[in-house]
């Protein structure tokens, strides 16, 4: 591990903390993170590992924060569809009885 | 489109058809991923849950997730007609969508269709990376007990299956013909009834090759599969054979085969190792000059001898990503020049990515094909999800066997806990990462690589090599792809 050490903030109102999450777990073959919860941030602290610089894991934890919070977006705007697709192309499975369903 | 018929959750989670249609003047999203491209990360594949893809920009993505794209954009309609988005013009190609997604699916309901029979544990060979723990020829109880083989044969017929593909490993499989010919002879009785589509192959490394062996194959329509590590030293130094030449054996046997059985009832696989990583054009050639048409550029896996003799510590994802990115640069250039060869591995992406049915492969299906698409019948009358499952419980963690042919049924095997958690931790529609993984509608898992290697089924993806390597794999063949011209065209024409 290095011993350059960097830190990135998040808003709080533009990112969710589980996009954070997310990224930091992408990037945690990277860096070893350190995530904090301060009042409209979310901070992290990142030491990069071998073979990694501190700008590399800046820029690589900027994008997959970005990208995380888009995946969000899509997530939620193709929640429905996606169910109603899944649940038509398997409607005809023998899947067994689940508790808890209507008959 | 009418609404599905369903049974409805409590929580009215599935709501009726004509509530998710778009408004007019705009359009809704359908399910997808992405992932920035490796190396150029202004580009995004972009790839929906029936494996289709495109490679857009990141301005262009965002535009396009939070819905400001004009329907008169070229991009609109790309994005349209290959199932991104729908709008009221297009609404009805859900129909067209939920057969394919089914169709995706489909090998899971088929269920277990490949079956492995450990005939014998003895071998006559050496090789450093040996996948299983190895016993010299002279050890006959680690063949495989007649009883136990008789079973194997009425379990593989217990699946629902259409198709009952019968395996035989070893050790050296040929070392115990006998018990080949029983299983056989059994599977095939059975068969009479039961009507399925019914195959066998022989993994050999094709020393034993005698004419009664050849005479019994020929008769059987049984498949030979054999290992050619590439040219005489490479392939004599990774599987040696004391007081043998192993290569001039395997060709001259190889030659009698294809003239007994016929030319393409022979398959050849290879094992990569350090000293394969700069000779891949070699082996490709060598290949060619033994007549085969297809070469499968396998790495090492962290089982048995490989782990033991550290074989497999000798390379990483990224050295083994260069090894086949050469080979396959070689390999197109051969068919652009007429000569027609195929890489496997590549082969088998390409069937993820562009083929409606996919690939039966087992490492790239989710849920893992673990026991569900291919299971283990050990000599010993241990049953293993996987041929990586005995391997492991060979060197002495037997924490990966289902039950055992002779004291359990069928219910009990296939139900196990350590089966269901395998399956359950390995999905990769759960998984952390691959669940938001780009390529997730052509990956799979691979439980039996992330045990091996950190004692967990699911393994971190941000460091797995195994993940390292699809995901490298992935974004070079789309780099690939979107140059165009003959290359894609050569890639392409791969497909099944």
């Amino acid at each position: 591990m290095n011993a350059d050490r960097g830190s990135v903030q998040f808003q709080k109102k533009v990112y969710s903390l589980e996009a954070v999450k997310k990224a930091l777990y992408r990037l945690s073959g990277r860096a070893i993170f350190e995530l904090r919860d301060t009042a409209d941030e979310w901070e992290v602290e990142f030491f990069p590992r071998d073979g990694w610089s501190r700008s590399d894991v800046e820029e690589s934890l900027n994008a997959s924060v970005l990208d995380e919070d888009l995946r969000e977006i899509v997530r939620r705007e193709t929640e429905t569809i996606r169910n109603l697709l899944l649940a038509h192309a398997f409607s005809r499975a023998d899947l067994g009885e689940s508790e808890g369903e209507d008959r | 489109m009418s609404p599905p018929n369903l049974r409805l959750s409590k929580t009215g989670r599935f709501r009726p058809g004509e509530e998710i249609s778009p408004p007019p003047d705009s359009y809704s999203l359908m399910p997808f991923r992405f992932e920035r491209l490796e190396g150029d990360e202004e580009q995004v594949v972009v790839v929906n849950d029936l494996g289709e893809y495109l490679l857009i920009t990141h301005e262009q993505l965002v535009r396009f997730a939070t819905g400001m794209l004009e329907p008169t954009e070229p991009l609109y309609r790309e994005l349209r007609s290959h199932q991104f988005l729908f709008d009221r013009e297009s609404i009805s190609n859900l129909d067209v969508v939920v057969p394919r997604l089914r169709l995706k699916k489909q090998r899971v309901s088929d269920f277990t269709a490949l079956n492995m029979f450990v005939v014998t544990l003895r071998c006559n060979q050496s090789c450093p990376y040996c996948q299983v723990s190895r016993q010299s020829e002279d050890r006959a109880q680690f063949d495989m007990p007649e009883e136990v083989a008789k079973k194997g044969v009425e379990f593989a017929f217990r699946s629902p299956s259409p198709d009952v593909k019968i395996e035989f490993q070893g050790g050296e499989s040929l070392l115990n013909f006998e018990l080949i010919k029983s299983i056989v002879i059994e599977a095939e009785a059975r068969n009479e009834t039961e009507r399925r589509s019914l195959e066998f192959v022989a993994a050999t490394n094709m020393t034993f090759l005698t004419d009664e062996i050849l005479d019994f194959f020929r008769e059987h329509n049984i498949l030979v599969s054999t290992s050619i590590d590439g040219p005489a030293d490479l392939h004599n130094k990774n599987r040696p054979y004391k007081g043998h030449d192993a290569f001039a054996e395997v060709c001259a046997n190889i030659a009698r085969a294809r003239s007994a059985l016929g030319p393409d009832r022979v398959a050849a696989l290879m094992t990569t190792t350090r000293s394969s990583l700069t000779r891949p054009r070699e082996i490709i050639d060598q290949y060619l000059e033994l007549g085969f048409n297809a070469v499968f550029f396998r790495p090492l896996s962290p089982y048995g001898f490989a782990i033991k003799t550290k074989s497999f510590y000798e390379y990483s994802a990224d050295e083994f990503l260069d090894f086949w990115k050469e080979g396959l640069d070689y390999i197109i250039e051969l068919n652009r020049n007429g000569v027609f060869i195929i890489e496997h591995f590549t082969s088998i992406l390409l069937d993820k990515m562009f083929s409606r049915r996919g690939t039966g492969y087992v490492n790239l299906q989710s849920p893992a094909g673990n026991g569900i698409a291919g299971i283990v019948y050990n000599y010993d009358g241990y049953v293993y999800a996987s041929d990586e499952g005995r391997m492991i419980a060979e060197m002495g963690d037997h924490s990966l066997r289902l039950g055992h042919l002779l004291r359990d049924g069928y219910d009990d095997i296939l139900g196990s806990d350590v089966l269901l958690q395998m399956l359950d931790e390995s999905l990769a529609e759960s998984s952390p990462q691959c669940a938001d993984c780009g390529f997730q509608p052509w990956c799979g898992s691979d439980p039996d690589y992330h045990y091996a290697m950190s004692r967990d089924f699911t393994g971190h993806k941000p460091t797995s090599g195994f993940c390292k390597k699809n995901t490298g794999a992935f974004n070079h063949i789309i780099r690939l792809m979107a140059e165009g011209g003959e290359p894609a065209r050569i890639l392409k024409s791969w497909v099944r």
